[in-house]
């Protein structure tokens, strides 16, 4: 149980802690009356993501809304309710040969519903893509306390609008998720991990993006370093003849590389969820920010904030060349929110570059408007949560909108249909 | 409505060539490739086609400003009535956009306007080691527009996914006839992913001008193996064994035996014809990787009581045996002059039962049912066979068709698998979702287009839309609460 767990500075007004659908549905209702509003928690690991909330009237705790619903291994398809562990989700799946290819970060607190809320990705990204496309189904309470389900069971399914992967990466702002269906798939028979050290950062991110240009099989691969010299990594997953194939054939073709370094099998996951662990492992000074690219331009962002960035110490780029993914970890005391923006403008990019503040102090997000959502999406973003959640019950404050700023549905009313 | 005024401004926007009003020049724009009869035709005030955004646009805010309708409209060869414009208004052709305005073998992506077709993408990047992966079984017709509408899937969707996993980001006309681009959530972006809900939102909630589409490196190695079957039940077990033992088949298709004898004499791709069942895989990856889980299959196949099995030799053979599942809805005309295409999915561990369902279904209503379609994903596509012209088989195959959606909604499945719900379904929207379900997903119509004026009376069964939504919402929470409103 997290219990009373800090969000941001704050301690909760009130922790409660539902255990169905009918029960989160009474709570939402009840806030009808007065000004208050529902933070949902998972496993509370990504709550310094986004705006900065400054008050916490209700922690909804959903870390009781566990268990397997339903489990057919010969279907791979799995229907979890949304407060399970990931860890306990992956230990069922395991057991019949059977997983779901995502980076989760502290898999033992992070739940289900949390990754899917979140949007989180790591960088299997690549080949494997995210837990939106293994979404093929949800059960949730939106904030006006309506208990809805859309999708179902089967890994093919056009009937209605694809509410559950609207919710993904919506962070609990339209509803509370109570329960997933999601694709899974066979485990890996083999994996394998190629890694190198100290390796001039331009060659090695230049040499990755290459490699995943010309060997599209590989699961995932990344470079981390702080602009002088970098670390890579290079992890192939499958069939243990083709992976060993691969692994050879990149080093006989990417020798520039140096990935002399190799992991099998647990040693390669465990290296993997440590370096998730790390990027989430983040302390109270630290500011994390994932900057979206492509592959095509992500090496020449890169080179663009580290001369803006060159002034600042203890900058880390945390590249994924493959997917576009670029997270710059810095120190909080060393650029405020503003600086960055500022940062981001003079790299010449222009406003097309977006970010997500990963994780930043409390007082670094404050007052500031910290996603990178341009105005003319945020109307119609608005126009939903009106929808959804009404009296803004849900979150308040935490994605892009603000209880003043989004009242009034942009695109129309109710009242102008009749 | 001044109905003159109305076109003259069309023809302003349009050019008096971009604008059809006349009755016999609509005629084909009353219907789209669903069965007459399962769904309503409907003539429309009139037919545009807009050569660029700008157009489009245009379009759509003269029609917001008249209260006129709009339905988007690719190829016509959606299968659920979704272009076919009920209650009249405008139809916006989209087929004379057809660009590709950019394509990127870094990044791989292309950016290309609603009206490219399928299959054209794929012939037109495959030089540069690509293609887009979704390939409808109509996709020499269909548009890409038209795929993001109804998230249209395809065999090779299988391994790859459907429409909505290859979409990286929409230029939308909405409603109101502001234009906007979004992106899909992808690193960096965050807010609500717009994306994800207007792929497969059938044409209800904006109209989509520019696409950017994901596309996938071609396999290094393919192999296409045929697998023939002495019973159904065997040849759905295999698919069920197949996908049991952890291999992802690029493809895993099943034609039964009225099928083969449609298209074998047809086409001659090389399907025994005494067989009851076959399945038609295609596997790719590398060449070691695609060596080992052909031998794989092969093994599953006979324990799973093959009576033949056969891997193809040269590209020509490859396509010669996907030619008969290609063409199998086109070969049909041997066997009766109409069929009607069904779309339903179950979970994969369910085929056998449903397959037998099925056949129970076909002698009670003494009606023939033809079966090709994805068995890899459970997506069944029974293809009911009548005469249009016998009096009372329309009458018959609509029962049966009752009957079969109720019995795959009741082995867990769904309605549609890549057809979507259009006019054809919505009545049986009720089958799987709540009075909440549906009055949620009206929400997400309401949010974007208040005034129901894009692609109206689709999907959502009547009594969903509008003010009814928040009226069913309020009296059910009035009820829980005991609250008696005056």
């Amino acid at each position: 149980m997290i219990g009373t767990q800090r969000i941001e500075a704050f301690a909760p007004e009130t922790v409660v802690a539902p255990s169905s659908d009918g029960e989160i549905s009474e709570i939402l209702q009840q806030l009808r009356e007065g000004d208050a509003w529902v933070v949902p928690v998972g496993g509370g690991t990504a709550l310094s993501t986004g705006n900065a909330v400054d008050r916490v009237p209700v922690q909804m705790d959903l870390t009781g809304v566990t268990g397997i619903l339903e489990y057919e291994p010969a279907d791979l398809t799995v229907s979890v309710r949304a407060g399970t562990r990931w860890s306990d989700l992956i230990a069922t799946l395991a057991a019949h040969g059977q997983t779901i290819p995502i980076d989760v970060p502290f898999t033992e607190k992070a739940t289900v519903g949390g990754v899917v809320a979140a949007g989180w990705a790591g960088p299997r990204r690549l080949r494997d893509g995210t837990i939106k496309d293994l979404l093929i189904g949800a059960s949730y309470v939106r904030g006006d306390g309506l208990i809805a389900k859309a999708g179902g069971m089967v890994v093919k399914n056009v009937s209605g609008f694809e509410i559950p992967r609207l919710l993904h990466g919506s962070y609990g702002s339209l509803a509370v998720i109570t329960s997933v269906n999601l694709k899974v798939i066979p485990s890996h028979e083999s994996e394998l991990t190629m890694r190198s050290e100290g390796v001039p950062f331009k060659d090695a991110a230049d040499g990755v993006v290459q490699l995943t240009r010309s060997e599209p099989t590989i699961a995932a691969a990344v470079v981390d370093g702080n602009g002088a010299e970098a670390d890579a990594a290079i992890r192939l997953s499958g069939r243990a003849k083709p992976i060993r194939e691969l692994a050879d054939r990149i080093r006989l073709e990417h020798g520039d590389l140096q990935l002399s370094n190799l992991l099998e099998g647990k040693d390669s996951a465990q290296w993997w969820q440590r370096r998730s662990d790390m990027l989430a492992a983040t302390g109270d000074e630290d500011v994390m920010i994932e900057v979206g690219s492509t592959p095509a331009t992500i090496n020449r962002v890169v080179e663009q904030l580290q001369q803006q960035l060159s002034g600042v110490e203890d900058v880390t780029f945390y590249i994924s060349p493959g997917t576009g993914s670029l997270t710059v970890a810095l120190r909080s005391a060393a650029l405020d929110h503003a600086s960055w923006r500022h940062v981001l403008e003079q790299t010449g990019l222009g406003g097309n570059v977006r970010y997500v503040v990963l994780h930043a102090p409390f007082v670094w997000r404050s007052g500031a408007q910290v996603w990178s959502i341009p105005e003319d999406q945020r109307t119609i973003m608005g126009a939903l949560k009106h929808q959804f959640d009404p009296e803004h019950r849900l979150n308040r404050g935490r994605l892009w909108d603000s209880p003043s700023a989004s009242d009034q549905p942009a695109v129309g009313t109710m009242e102008s249909m009749t | 409505m001044d109905r003159n005024a109305f076109l003259a401004e069309l023809k302003t926007i349009c050019g008096d060539r971009g604008v059809l009003h006349e009755a016999a020049d609509l005629l084909v724009y009353e219907y789209d490739g669903s069965v007459d009869g399962a769904v309503d035709t409907e003539r429309p005030l009139a037919a545009v086609l807009p050569t660029s955004t700008e157009q489009v646009s245009a379009v759509v805010r003269l029609a917001y400003r008249y209260g006129v309708p709009v339905v988007a409209r690719g190829a016509g060869t959606g299968l659920s009535g979704g272009a076919v414009a009920r209650g009249g208004g405008v139809i916006i052709a989209l087929t004379r956009m057809d660009r590709t305005l950019r394509v990127d073998p870094v990044d791989r992506n292309a950016l290309v306007e609603p009206g490219v077709i399928n299959l054209e993408l794929s012939q037109s990047v495959g030089p540069q080691g690509m293609f887009f992966a979704p390939d409808p079984s109509s996709q020499k017709a269909c548009t890409i527009g038209g795929n993001v509408a109804e998230n249209s899937g395809g065999p090779h969707c299988l391994k790859y996914g459907v429409t909505t996993n290859h979409i990286l980001g929409l230029e939308v006309v909405l409603p109101d006839g502001t234009v906007t681009w979004i992106d899909a959530h992808g690193p960096g972006v965050g807010g609500l992913d717009l994306v994800a809900i207007l792929v497969g939102s059938e044409g209800m909630l904006g109209i989509v001008t520019k696409i950017l589409v994901r596309l996938m490196p071609t396999p290094e190695s393919v192999h296409v193996h045929l697998a023939a079957f002495g019973t159904m039940d065997d040849a759905a077990a295999c698919v069920t064994n197949v996908i049991g033992a952890g291999i992802l088949p690029a493809s895993l298709e099943m034609m039964d035996q009225l099928t083969i004898k449609a298209v074998e004499p047809a086409y001659h791709a090389g399907y025994p014809m005494d067989a009851a069942a076959v399945l038609l895989v295609e596997v790719d990856g590398t060449g070691a990787e695609v060596d080992e889980m052909s031998a794989q299959i092969e093994g599953i196949a006979n324990e799973s009581g093959a009576t033949s099995f056969r891997s193809a030799q040269s590209a020509a053979e490859q396509e010669l045996l996907w030619k008969g599942r290609k063409m199998a809805l086109a070969a049909m005309g041997r066997l009766a002059p109409n069929y009607y295409l069904h779309d339903t999915v179950v979970p994969r561990t369910r085929l056998t039962e449903t397959l037998r369902a099925v056949s129970d279904i076909s002698h009670e209503f003494r009606l023939d049912i033809a079966n090709v379609f994805h068995a890899g994903d459970g997506n069944l596509h029974p293809l009911m066979l009548f005469d249009r012209r016998k009096s009372g088989d329309v009458e018959r195959i609509l029962e049966a068709s009752h009957e079969l959606i109720k019995t795959c909604v009741s082995m867990g499945g769904t309605l549609s698998g890549e057809h979507g719900i259009g006019s054809e379904k919505q009545g049986y929207m009720e089958l799987i979702y709540t009075g909440e379900d549906l009055a949620a997903m009206a929400g997400i119509k309401l949010a974007f287009d208040p005034r129901e004026l894009m692609n109206p009376e689709k999907v959502l069964p009547k009594g969903y839309m509008c003010g009814e939504v928040r009226a069913l919402h309020n009296q059910a929470m009035a009820q829980k609460h005991d609250i008696h409103p005056m």
